[in-house]
């Protein structure tokens, strides 16, 4: 067999395609739907109806400046979110060890919230950097995301010279295996230097976990188990002073950080420092101004200068659009499902060009039973996920916890269903089964909204609207693809 | 005659893997090198940033690089050196 380069990154392209691209489709589905995380928070959360855009009052700001003075006496770290557009409450939260939590106020009257405890859509955004594993998901992700660059430039290298060809005369009824080839190219084509800049940026987000400016051999000693500094507890003891008004040091901390919105405020016992907020521009900084406590005096102003640091923002102002606005965030999105389709039929095209030489090896199989428990399980799992946050009583205890439970649960059942029906060699029948599913979940997802949340669906229609639609849509796209498997089948 | 097709595939094979993991072996600790250098520049975390810009952009290309002939592996090995030696005349 002679060996060229075409060949030799044929076969790179497509098996580190393949074992990346199953962990890169939940990567990548997962970070589609951070785009709208806050939303998807909102929708699941149908008891906060505040509108967008809502006047943030001094009497809302007292009301949340009196829990936290509370909170930091009772010893809990906390820190406040301010309205934006996106997000309209005024957010008292603290980290319970594995999500921020803690009171929503309207920002007009300075009332709480009783809104139910939920994952929200920040659980799609944990997912999707961390694989529910901290650290080690992590620097698992950024090896994907290296990973997901070679088999890239890889494929540059082999589709290069018939490209134009390929994308002009696209045979998407043509034989199978052409047919996707073409979709795989013309997708993968066109959303090429989003998915370039989404993977490289994403990498360089937590660069120092894959490339740590620290000896090599580092990497293989065992993290030490940290102590908490004696100062620390020290501080704990410290008693928190008064909080003076919240409105004026604001406006001095808009006029002092170039007339950027605040985002957050995090308060120490005796000094409180606004922070810049991530939608007033493209560069994600931590720039802030501190303030003396109890008077409110300014201290400093912390910014971040030179062109590196500026470079770096960037980067990852770009990865985490939060400046994006609404027309962005959806190209975001819509760009991010063509990633995730480009390496979704990527899979499957390495399964069938495969089937026929190794179709009864119990490897292939496995492999098939994981590339439809990824397509399918994944969708499904999210779906669940959605219905459970719905259907779980609004004031049950620990109803959190469930819904990650009903997630990993379905996707469990999933993946035991695609390796059952592996086993007995009938494939076709493990999709066709969970492509009903998803059908049955999305398209069912509206009208569980609208029995369930029908003051939500009225009070904030574009969001309950976009989110049911996306349920639909998930329908819409697995009924079709059952259609295909069942008219090749005959 | 397929005996000896089944064969020459699975060295084949041997090879391929042989050569990614060797392509990964030696790109990684390059673009670490390369880091490196970069950091030792006057400026703090400035310089860690910026390598650490450069290295991430390099280190794919130079595990493609290294797979794909002799000759870039040989290209990258060169690299290496030089980063090296970099690193030791700037220390």
């Amino acid at each position: 067999m002679r060996e060229t380069l075409r060949t030799r990154m044929g076969w790179l392209h497509g098996w580190a395609g393949f074992v990346a691209g199953l962990l890169a489709v939940c990567i990548f589905m997962t970070g589609s739907l951070s785009v709208f995380d806050t939303e998807i928070t909102r929708w699941m959360q149908p008891e906060n109806q505040v509108p967008a855009n809502a006047p943030l009052t001094d009497t809302a700001l007292n009301a949340a400046s009196s829990l936290i003075h509370d909170q930091q006496v009772r010893g809990a770290s906390v820190f406040l979110t301010l309205p934006s557009v996106r997000s309209p409450t005024l957010d008292v939260l603290h980290y319970d060890g594995r999500q921020f939590v803690g009171t929503l106020f309207d920002p007009r009257t300075g009332t709480s919230i009783p809104a139910r405890a939920t994952m929200g859509g920040t659980f799609f955004f944990s997912f999707h950097y961390t694989l529910l594993e901290g650290i080690t998901g992590t620097r698992i992700v950024n090896i994907i995301g290296v990973v997901l660059l070679v088999t890239i430039i890889s494929g540059i290298v082999i589709h290069i010279r018939a490209l134009v060809p390929d994308i002009v005369r696209v045979r998407l009824s043509a034989a199978r295996l052409r047919g996707w080839l073409d979709a795989h190219l013309l997708v993968g084509v066109l959303v090429l230097p989003f998915t370039i800049m989404i993977i490289y940026t994403g990498v360089l987000v937590n660069a120092g976990l894959i490339l740590p400016a620290t000896p090599l051999t580092s990497l293989f000693t065992p993290e030490k188990v940290r102590t908490p500094p004696t100062s620390g507890m020290k501080a704990a003891t410290v008693m928190p002073q008064p909080l003076p008004p919240l409105a004026p040091l604001l406006a001095t901390a808009r006029r002092d950080l170039q007339g950027r919105d605040a985002g957050f405020i995090l308060f120490s016992p005796d000094h409180l420092s606004i922070y810049a907020s991530d939608a007033s521009g493209p560069f994600l900084t931590r720039d802030h101004a501190d303030f003396s406590l109890p008077d409110g005096r300014l201290v400093g102003i912390t910014t971040t200068s030179g062109s590196v640091a500026h470079t770096m923002q960037v980067m990852h102002g770009l990865h985490y659009a939060r400046f994006a606005p609404l027309d962005l965030r959806w190209l975001y999105f819509v760009s991010g499902l063509c990633g995730t389709a480009t390496i979704a039929s990527g899979l499957v095209l390495f399964l069938m060009k495969r089937r026929s030489r190794s179709g009864h090896r119990i490897g292939f199989r496995v492999g098939e039973s994981l590339t439809v428990s990824t397509l399918t399980g994944l969708p499904i799992s999210i779906l669940a996920f959605l219905w459970c946050n719905h259907l779980l009583p609004a004031s049950m205890a620990g109803r959190d916890r469930l819904e990650i439970g009903c997630f990993l649960g379905a996707w469990i059942l999933c993946t035991g269903h695609a390796g059952l029906q592996s086993s007995g060699l009938r494939m076709n029948g493990a999709w066709k089964t969970q492509l009903c599913l998803i059908a049955l979940l999305g398209g069912g997802l509206p009208l569980l909204d609208i029995l369930t949340c029908p003051r939500a669906v009225y009070g904030l229609p574009a969001i309950h609207a976009a989110i049911d639609g996306i349920g639909m849509l998930a329908a819409a796209v697995a009924l079709y693809v059952r259609h295909r498997l069942e008219s090749d089948g005959k | 005659m397929s005996t000896d097709r089944t064969e020459d595939r699975i060295r084949l094979a041997r090879n391929r893997v042989a050569g990614i993991l060797l392509a990964s072996l030696i790109s990684y600790p390059v673009a670490y090198f390369v880091m490196m250098d970069i950091a030792h520049v006057p400026g703090g975390t400035v310089g860690i940033q910026l390598g650490q810009i450069m290295a991430l952009a390099c280190l794919p290309v130079l595990i493609v690089l290294c797979f794909s002939a002799y000759a870039g592996l040989l290209g990258v090995c060169a690299a290496g050196c030089v980063a090296v030696l970099a690193g030791l005349l700037i220390s």
